[in-house]
């Protein structure tokens, strides 16, 4: 079946820089693979290729530009969303960090485990800087003092 | 995934390739962009556009391959 876009409607689009960087970070991801692949043992595994992927993509976004500790925390995120879809910051999210940075601490962490709580972190840190849980009261309130201040002294 | 270890493809080869590929890219997307200002609107490239942009690179895109086969300089020597 198929179904028809309304006349009105633009068919979807991206934006030209979008566009272009899309192209450029396949180019680097394919040029980093290719690195990798020269270390590659004949009889390599699908697991070795995946693995040199991973590496390949992680060191492209570092190459962009990206601090290396964000692009382990983005792809943490990624692997707690994966777990859960939609996931939201809350108890028990909180809970499973904490008994992370526990492991850590005990430097018995996984590598997995360090990928998973960088993206706890990350969504932690989403969390705590989105607009609902800034401080808005008391800021208007400091505004407002320092505004009749200044009303006060001109 | 099927995999022959039997065959080895040089780095050379894997490389032009992606090269190859990223400047045919490259150049679709500049040409399309031209087509584009050239019919008044600038800022929507259509995939029409790229099919013509396609057409026009892949000439491009043969000289490239060549330029520099090193079969291609024994052949003329």
């Amino acid at each position: 079946m198929t179904t028809k876009r309304p006349k009105s409607e633009l068919p979807p689009a991206v934006v030209s820089f979008a566009d272009d960087w899309i192209r450029q970070c396949i180019r680097h991801v394919e040029l980093n693979m290719v690195d990798a692949a020269r270390d590659l043992a004949p009889d390599a595994t699908e697991s070795d290729l995946q693995a040199a992927a991973v590496r390949a993509f992680i060191s492209t976004l570092i190459d962009s530009g990206m601090a290396r500790e964000s692009a382990l925390e983005l792809l943490g995120q990624f692997v707690v969303e994966h777990k859960s879809p939609n996931v939201a910051w809350n108890d028990a999210a909180n809970r499973r960090r904490f008994a992370l940075i526990d492991k850590d601490i005990q430097g018995t962490l996984t590598s997995a485990e360090r990928i998973e709580l960088a993206g706890l972190t990350r969504l932690m840190r989403e969390h705590v800087d989105s607009e609902e849980n800034l401080p808005m009261t008391g800021a208007r309130r400091l505004h407002r003092q320092l505004m009749n201040q200044r009303g006060d002294s001109d | 995934m099927g995999h022959s270890a039997d065959v080895r493809v040089d780095i050379d080869a894997v490389t032009a390739l992606v090269t190859w590929k990223s400047s045919f890219a490259d150049e679709v997307a500049s040409r399309a962009r031209q087509l584009a200002s050239a019919t008044g609107k600038p800022n929507r490239v259509t995939l029409s556009h790229y099919r013509q942009a396609a057409s026009a690179a892949i000439q491009s895109l043969a000289a490239t391959i060549l330029d520099g086969d090193p079969t291609l300089d024994d052949k003329a020597a």
